[in-house]
Parts: structure tokens; C-alpha cells; sequence
């Protein structure tokens, strides 16, 4: 699920860069060091804006600037229960990984309805019946029944078992 | 799910069962009491400062936590049992076996694994450790379920008739370098290389921050035939790719040799996933058993498990001097034979020899403990490998593909090349030495030269593909024929049973003991010294081609492989002598291991100096004493037999010249023979067999004869270290007193008549004694009292401060 989320960062600057753009500078800096990266229960997707500034504060014995900035971002958390569009990258006897944006989320063949079933003879190898196939690129739509999370980064289980969730039929590819 | 449930180890044993607060059939959740026990423990009261402490036993009572949720299906113990030791204690019937586990997250029900709370007992973890996709090592599963998925794939490879090969890409499929020369080459139609370039593909990989290579061309050089070969053997096989480059090179390889992904599919596994960065190991992608798996692989060093189902194929060097540009990961390489692996007979065309065989050079240092390592990375630490190995490993990659890139090693070779073209050739012949200077004449053996007006570099002759295809054909074919064949014996055919699918790494080895059967090999030359040629890798793999590897050679040896490079070693020489045994080079051995036959030796044959075979009748002859003596791995000393030992010494040289001269003495005992072990044997061992009577007579002798007669003493039982000395002793008279004065003796009771060596009868002695030279007063004793060993030890000592202090004199007075 998306957010609009208020947070607040510490950022150094250095003494070379001081001068009266020094406001654009940290800006610049701080979408640089923040925007794609995930902080252990959400992904920060874009910074809107940064409200507020602080005043700089030299840091004693190495001269670089601190300032905290407050910003404003739109950060992604997947949370359990959750339904979202993904696209297969890799397929195999065990189950399918579908990538949603920087998520991996694995739907093991347990949680693949019965008549889906894996044929490992086709090229490329798929899950499929008579009206669905799943194999890489195929977009899917799957329920997250669990989540993991480590400092930077995320991981997920899905599942297609379910009524409305598997293969979309225009993300198969032609 | 049923699981059985343990006590665990953090009790204070022995707990008295008190109470069970669940009943079979309750629902429990992880940290919920299921019973309560009680236990025994020494407590100290009192106040310590008036000493009046003591110790009093009390009972602690103390509930058991249910490690995990489910359903109790049975106690296994009863109330007031009294458990000593962590025991099986109670069965729960749990929802999810958790038995397929993605990064840390069970794939079925979604739950934490590596939630630990105080009741946990063991990980959740552990119940999945086996990771068995190729793309992914944070997705694992446990052994049932490993089996399980094995079994699906076997049952679907036998009922379409298939095996599983894996495929290694470096070298073996490929050639892969970053030389930007390739790519010059490839643009000019003018240069002699253009015909052999103008199909070497080309990719772009920016896989991570590499400094000055990142970004750079790869130049991709199929190795001929591979297409078709790859098509065939699709029909055969369900092919895997296992490489040690990382994965976005091994998809940019896969991208060309199967761009449709109809072979190879998504069976791709390469050092990102590995799990070991040293080895590679079937049991990665086939957990439970590989009896239906091929391997096919250049290097047979990285498959320490794996050997019986490995195919080794003979290295593809087309860009001279490369090798694998992903070989810094793996351990040095070591194989022996080298990669020119020689033209097989069969090959019309003339073959250069590739400056691989720079490689022949002892450069394998400490083979045994290659071999720990590996298992120590496999074992010890499955998935996650040694950061800093890893590192150090990326850094010295980065440096060998930073040294491509700008020495440009294949520019210079043809530089080097056109150099010596536009000079006036001494020989038409050396033509193929040219690409590497090192190389000397000798190694153009059964190569004839081709004219060419101005010489390439790289040739695209290789057809070692056809040879493997052979191989895997026939093996295919065996091993469905023993299938069918046990298939028939067997009436119910719907079920497949383990028993039932034979092990193709049997077959292969079936297939392979045939081919050099009967065969009796020595090497020479070809093992690097300090290496045990029984565990080299090319005993290793002689060996598995069913000859028989012997170390020296014996009149029932029927081949000495020699190595071109070193054409006259001991063996060669005394192998000359046994008219029976075919000395070949090493081309020989390397044709035989890639077709798979016992090729003609004609061709290999090496030439043999005429001296080394002078005499091979009479050795011939004596064929069977000689055998004796090589067979006995003690050291012999040569006093015994000497007498008709010296006739063949002196006969290598002089020519039948029979007479037992003194003055020869000192360099016909350097025995080509090899009767005198090659290993430096103690001096004290040889003492034990010393006839001791003889050792009194030399003293007597040796007490008569003047001291300077030192400048002829020869060490007899230094064996080979000899032949060093000899260059010194030449000019320096003064050997060291106490360290020659045994060999002196030696030498002199060889220098005396021969008829008497073997008498050993003290009265004899005495007259052999008087008849070789005077003897002084003293000395007489040693002679006479030799009964006594103590006594000759004083004699033995005395007279050697005699001589210390004659010596002494001497050089006083100088």
C-alpha cells in the first residue's frame, strides 16, 4: 500500500559546497540517498518535497555542514493480506518469483490452484491448464500471505488460490 | 503434519513428569504450557559471615512450553516418569510442515522462520536447508521434499528416454576473452587471423563496479561444431549450464548459444548462486542422488564429488594464452596433460601446439591441500561463502582482465608471429614453435609444417565436440539399455523404483575402465616433482581409464608416456631397454583419453637416443632380475651382486669392457639402471645390512693406504644426489674427514678383487687382507678380532682419529 509519509534525515555537506544554493544542494542530496531504498518495513518510492530545512551545524574537526531536513515521501509497504499486480521472472518445479517493482514474492506450487500444473517440458517451462499460463513475463496477480523484513530489504510469500488472483490476461504475452 | 518433539537440553535433569496440562486432541500455540514437571536442586541458605552456611535440597517446579502450534496427537511419556536425558516427549500434529522455505519465510503458510521465542527448541530454519533451483539460493526445502521433486524429474527423463547433462561453459563450450585485439581482427578482412575470427560474438557485460574492464567487450568463440552438437544432444538430454562466471555472463553465453532458450531453458546455475566459489558439486541442482547426471567439464579438480559422472573434455583454447577468464575463482589449475591435448591421430590437418603447454610447467603447488578446501567450503558453510576468499578472489579477476586489456597478449603473439615470417627461417619446420618462444624443437614430434604466406595465430581446428557427442551417445544408449534390460526382468513396469534406474556414473565408468584396459602406464616427465603421480589429476584420470598406473617401469609395462618436453629421464632410458614397453609422448595419452580408444601408438612414438637402447638385449635378458629389484622398494646395496652388475655399467659406456678398474669406478656406479634407489636412503640402514667383516677388511686396508687416496672416495649410497657431487669432488682432493670416511671404505672394498666380495668367512678375510696390502702393525687387530662388534667400534673409531689426525698433520705442514 502506498503512503504519504512526514520524515525526517540527517545530511552532511561539505565545506566546498556552502554558498546560497546550498538549499538545492540538499535537496539534490537527499533524493539521491533516499528515493529506492528500502528501510526494513517500507520502500521509500519518490520524495515529494522537503519543508523544512534546519540550519547547518559544523560538525567540529571535519567542517562539514549537518542539517536535518523533514521531507515528504511516498513510501510502498506491502502488507499481509495485501493484493497487488505483479510480472513473473522466474519459474520453477518448486513454484514462481513475481517482482512488484523492488519486491520478490514467491508463490510456491502449493499455493497455485490444483488444475494449474508445471510442465517442465515446455520452452520456456510453465505452470499452466487449459486457459492460463504462467512462465516468465506473465503478469500475475497475487495475494501476500507473509512478509520478512532485514535492514534493507523485504521479502514475501504469495498466493494465486484464491478467487480473481492468477494470470492476467493482458499481461500474457503474445 | 506429525513431528515428534524433544524435551530439549535445557532442562535441569532428572525432571519428574508431574502434571500434562494438554490432552491429546487440544489445539496448543507456540509458548503454551502443555505440563508441568518437577526437579531436584542444592540450595545454599544461612548467613555466610557467621559460617553458617549449609546446603539444602529443594524441589523447583516448572511448566514445559509447546515449542510450536498444532494439534497434540500423543504423549509419549507418562505422568511420574522420571526423565535422565532429553528424550522424545510429546507428538504434535502441526498445520504446516514448513518444509519449502524462502529467505527465511515458509512458502506454504507465510509464517517467520527465524522468529525464535524461549520455547524454541531447534530453528525453523533448519527443516528446509536444501537450496535446489538454479536461480535462486534463498528458496530451499527440505530433504523429503527434495526427494520428492527428484523423483518427479526422473520418472519424466525416463519416459522420454533422457538424461540430465551439465554443462561448464568456460573452455568447454566456449572461449571466452576481453583481448580488443579480437575485435580489430575481426573488422580487417586483410589479417591472416580474419577467417578464424569473423564468427567470435560479441557482448557488452557491466556486471557491478570493475574499474578500467567494466563495460568492455567480451569476444565469445564457439567451439566448432557446437550448434549441431548442442541440437543432438538436446534430443538426449535435459542440458543444465553450471559455470563459474557470474550470472549475467553466463545469461549473455546462454543468450548466444541458445537464444530460442529451447536447450537450455532457465537451467542455468552459475558462481552467484553456487554457494562455493571453489567447487562445484551436483548435489547443489541433484540433492539425492545424480544417477541419471552427466557432467561436462574441462576441469576435473573442481568436482571433488562428483568425478564418477564427469566427462572431462579437453580444453578449448582458441585465444592462445587466455585460458578461462574465470578461473580466478577456482583453484590453480593443475591438469598435467596441458590443453594442447595434441592432435588426435585422426585429424587430417596439422595441428600447432598451443603455448598451453606452458602450463606443463610444475606449477601446482601443494595438491593435498587443495582438496580440504573445497570440502571445507561445501561443508562447512553451504550457502553463504567466505567474504574475504571471495573478495580477494574478485580482485585478482579484476587484475588478469585489466592485464588483458591492455598487454593484449594475442597482439603481441601475432607481432611476434609476422616477426619471424618476414625473417629468413632457419627451418621450415619451426613453423608452430613460434607462438610461444619457449618452446623447443622437440615438441613438433609428428607435426609436419605447412606453408603459409603470412601466418595466423588462431586456428579453428578443433573437433573434440564430435568425440564428446560419441561419448555421451554411447553412454545414453548403455544405460537405457541396462534400464530396459532390468525393466524386463521385472513384470510389474508402472512403478519405477530406485533400483530399478541404474547409476550412470557406474556406466561411465564401464565404459571408460575399457579403454585403456590391459595397459600398463608410466608416466615420466609429466607429474611435477614433490606431486604423487597416484593422486594427480592425470593418474587419477589414467586410472579411471582402467590401466594400471605404476610409478617405474618393469618388463610388464606396456607403455612409458613421456613428455616432450623432456625426452631423457632415467625411465626413458631404462625403459628403452624392455623391447616390450611403446614409448609415446604425451599426445599419446591425451588422444586416447578424448576419443575414448587405444589409439595407434605409431604416431607418438618417441624417439629413442641410440645410447639408451644399446644394450637392450642383455638388459632384456636379464629381464627378470631386474624386475626383482625394482619391485623391492629397500634400498639395495650393490656390494653383493656388484660383480655383474659392473658388467652392464661399464658396457653402457665403454662397451663391454668387463674388467673391475679403479680409476672407473667413480662414474660407472652412477647406475642407469636405477638399481641404486633414486630416493636418498639413511646411511644408518644401509649400515644394518653392511657386512660387517667386509667393513673390518676395508679399515685394515684403508689404515695401509695413504691418506690422499681420499680424491677417489665415491659416496655410494647417496644415490641420485651423486651425480652433483661428482662435479665437486673432481677438483677438491680434501673431502671432509668424518662425513667421507664410509665411503671410502666403500670404495675400497669395491676397488678389491671381485671374487672375494661375498666371502664372508673370517679366515678368508684375513687372507684377502694380506693379499691386497700390507697391513700395518696396529691395524691388524681390526682384521683379526672381528668377531667382536664392540671391539670394532673402538677400532672403527680409532682409526678414524688416526686419520683426522694425519690429516691434520698435513695440512700443518702445509
Amino acid at each position: 500500500m502506498f503512503f504519504l509519509y512526514n520524515l525526517e534525515r540527517r545530511l552532511t555537506l561539505h565545506p566546498s559546497y556552502f554558498g546560497k544554493n546550498m538549499t538545492d544542494l540538499v535537496t539534490t542530496k537527499l533524493m539521491k540517498d533516499v528515493e529506492g531504498t528500502c528501510t526494513g518495513s517500507y520502500y521509500i518510492i519518490s520524495v515529494m518535497d522537503s519543508f523544512t530545512i534546519s540550519e547547518g551545524r559544523i560538525l567540529p574537526g571535519s567542517g562539514l555542514a549537518e542539517f536535518t531536513v523533514g521531507y515528504r515521501a511516498v513510501v510502498w509497504r506491502p502488507f499481509k493480506g495485501e493484493t497487488i499486480d505483479t510480472v513473473v521472472v522466474s519459474v520453477n518445479q518448486h513454484g514462481f518469483f513475481a517482482e512488484a517493482g523492488p519486491l520478490r514474492i514467491f508463490v510456491s506450487a502449493h499455493l497455485i490452484p490444483g488444475e494449474i500444473k508445471w510442465d517442465p517440458n515446455g520452452t520456456p517451462p510453465s505452470f499452466h491448464d487449459e486457459d492460463t499460463t504462467i512462465q516468465v513475463g506473465t503478469h500475475v496477480r497475487v495475494k501476500i500471505i507473509g512478509t520478512r523484513a532485514e535492514v534493507g530489504d523485504l521479502w514475501a510469500i504469495g498466493s494465486i488460490k484464491e478467487d480473481y488472483l492468477g494470470a492476467l490476461s493482458e499481461g500474457l504475452p503474445a | 503434519m506429525l513431528k515428534n518433539f524433544r524435551a530439549g537440553d535445557r532442562l535441569r535433569y532428572p525432571i519428574t513428569i508431574s502434571k500434562f496440562m494438554k490432552n491429546k486432541g487440544d489445539e496448543v500455540q507456540r509458548g503454551e504450557a502443555l505440563l508441568q514437571y518437577t526437579y531436584k536442586f542444592e540450595r545454599t541458605i544461612g548467613d555466610p559471615s557467621l559460617n553458617e552456611e549449609r546446603t539444602v535440597e529443594e524441589t523447583g517446579y516448572a511448566d514445559w512450553d509447546c515449542p510450536t502450534e498444532g494439534t497434540i496427537n500423543k504423549w509419549l511419556v507418562k505422568v511420574g516418569d522420571v526423565l535422565t536425558k532429553s528424550q522424545l516427549f510429546v507428538a504434535i500434529d502441526e498445520p504446516c510442515p514448513h518444509d519449502m522455505q524462502y529467505a527465511g519465510l515458509c512458502t506454504k503458510c507465510g509464517k517467520d522462520m527465524k522468529e525464535i521465542t524461549w520455547a524454541t527448541e531447534s530453528m525453523d530454519t533448519d527443516r528446509a536447508t536444501i537450496a535446489m533451483v538454479h536461480d535462486n539460493v534463498a528458496l530451499t526445502v527440505s530433504a523429503q521434499e527434495a526427494m520428492k521433486a527428484e523423483i518427479d524429474l526422473q520418472r519424466r527423463l525416463l519416459q522420454q528416454r533422457k538424461l540430465s547433462l551439465v554443462v561448464d561453459l568456460d573452455q568447454t563450450i566456449i572461449h571466452a576473452c576481453i583481448d580488443p585485439t579480437v575485435g580489430e581482427w575481426q573488422r580487417d578482412p586483410t589479417n591472416p587471423n580474419h577467417g578464424a575470427v569473423k564468427d567470435v560474438r560479441t557482448f557488452q557485460l557491466d556486471d557491478g563496479p570493475r574499474g578500467v574492464t567494466s563495460g568492455c567487450w567480451y569476444y565469445i568463440k564457439l567451439r566448432p561444431g557446437l550448434v549441431g552438437f548442442l541440437e543432438r544432444m538436446s534430443e538426449y538430454f535435459e542440458m543444465h549450464v553450471y559455470t563459474m562466471g557470474t550470472r549475467a555472463y553466463a545469461e549473455q553465453i546462454a543468450n548466444i548459444v541458445d537464444p530460442d532458450k529451447k536447450l537450455f531453458g532457465h537451467r542455468i546455475i552459475s558462481r552467484d548462486e553456487n554457494g562455493s566459489v571453489t567447487a562445484k558439486s551436483l548435489q547443489r541442482l541433484f540433492p539425492v542422488n545424480t544417477n541419471m547426471v552427466i557432467v561436462i567439464d574441462d576441469r576435473a579438480d573442481v568436482w571433488p564429488r562428483n568425478r564418477q559422472n564427469l566427462i572431462k573434455v579437453t580444453p578449448y583454447d582458441f585465444f592462445k594464452g587466455i585460458g578461462d577468464i574465470n578461473s580466478a575463482y577456482l583453484p590453480a589449475r593443475e591438469d598435467t596433460l596441458g590443453p594442447p591435448a595434441a592432435p588426435p591421430a585422426a585429424t587430417s590437418a596439422p595441428l600447432p601446439i598451443r603455448n598451453g603447454d606452458a602450463s606443463k610447467s610444475p606449477n601446482a603447488p601443494g595438491h593435498a591441500n587443495k582438496i580440504p578446501e573445497h570440502e571445507k567450503t561445501v561443508a562447512a558453510n553451504p550457502n553463504g561463502v567466505d567474504e574475504a576468499l571471495l573478495q580477494l578472489q574478485a580482485q585478482e579477476q579484476e587484475r588478469a582482465l585489466e592485464k588483458q586489456l591492455k598487454e593484449r597478449p594475442l597482439l603481441h603473439m601475432q607481432e611476434e608471429l609476422d616477426k619471424e615470417d618476414t625473417e629468413p627461417d632457419p627451418s621450415e619446420s619451426s613453423e608452430e614453435g613460434t607462438t610461444t618462444p619457449t618452446e623447443s624443437p622437440e615438441q613438433h614430434n609428428g607435426h609436419s609444417p605447412t606453408p603459409h604466406h603470412r601466418h595466423n595465430l588462431l586456428r579453428d581446428d578443433d573437433n573434440e565436440l564430435s568425440c564428446v557427442e560419441k561419448h555421451l551417445t554411447a553412454t545414453h544408449k548403455q544405460f537405457y539399455d541396462q534400464y530396459d534390460a532390468r525393466r524386463a526382468s521385472r513384470h510389474r513396469t508402472q512403478e519405477i523404483t530406485s533400483e530399478l534406474i541404474p547409476n550412470v556414473g557406474a556406466v561411465l565408468d564401464y565404459l571408460k575402465g575399457q579403454v585403456l584396459r590391459n595397459c600398463t602406464i608410466v608416466l615420466t616427465g609429466i607429474v611435477p616433482q614433490g606431486v604423487d603421480v597416484m593422486v594427480s589429476e592425470i593418474g587419477l584420470q589414467i586410472m579411471s581409464f582402467g590401466a594400471d598406473l605404476k610409478r617405474k617401469p618393469t618388463s610388464r609395462t606396456t607403455h612409458l608416456v613421456v613428455s616432450s618436453a623432456r625426452p631423457r629421464t632415467d625411465k626413458v632410458r631404462k625403459a628403452a631397454r624392455i623391447p616390450s614397453i611403446k614409448i609415446v609422448n604425451q599426445d599419446w595419452l591425451a588422444a586416447c583419453l578424448a576419443e575414448w580408444r587405444r589409439v595407434d601408438e605409431t604416431p607418438y612414438l618417441m624417439d629413442i637416443n641410440p645410447g639408451d637402447r644399446a644394450n637392450r638385449h642383455i638388459a632384456a635378458a636379464d629381464g627378470d632380475l631386474e624386475d626383482d629389484d625394482e619391485d623391492k622398494s629397500q634400498p639395495k646395496i650393490t656390494v653383493v651382486t656388484s660383480g655383474q652388475q659392473n658388467l652392464f655399467e661399464e658396457g653402457d659406456e665403454s662397451g663391454g669392457d668387463v674388467s673391475d678398474d679403479d680409476d672407473d669406478d667413480d662414474d660407472e656406479e652412477n647406475d642407469p639402471f636405477g638399481v641404486i634407489p633414486s630416493e636418498p636412503a639413511s646411511p644408518v640402514q644401509e649400515l644394518k645390512k653392511m657386512d660387517w667383516d667386509d667393513m673390518d677388511d676395508e679399515l685394515a686396508e684403508f689404515m695401509g693406504s695413504d691418506v690422499d687416496s681420499d680424491s677417489e672416495a665415491e659416496s655410494l649410497y647417496q644415490g641420485s644426489a651423486k651425480r652433483k657431487h661428482e662435479d665437486s669432488e673432481d677438483g677438491d682432493s680434501a673431502e671432509e674427514g668424518t662425513g667421507s670416511t664410509l665411503s671410502k671404505k666403500q670404495k675400497l672394498a669395491k676397488a678389491r678383487t671381485t671374487g672375494l666380495r661375498n666371502v664372508e668367512n673370517v679366515g678368508e678375510e684375513n687372507g684377502a687382507d694380506d693379499a691386497g696390502e700390507e697391513g700395518e702393525g696396529g691395524d691388524g687387530d681390526g682384521g683379526k678380532d672381528g668377531g667382536e662388534e664392540d671391539d670394532d667400534g673402538f677400532d672403527e673409531l680409532e682409526a678414524e682419529l688416526e686419520a683426522e689426525f694425519e690429516k691434520e698433520d698435513e695440512s700443518m705442514e702445509e
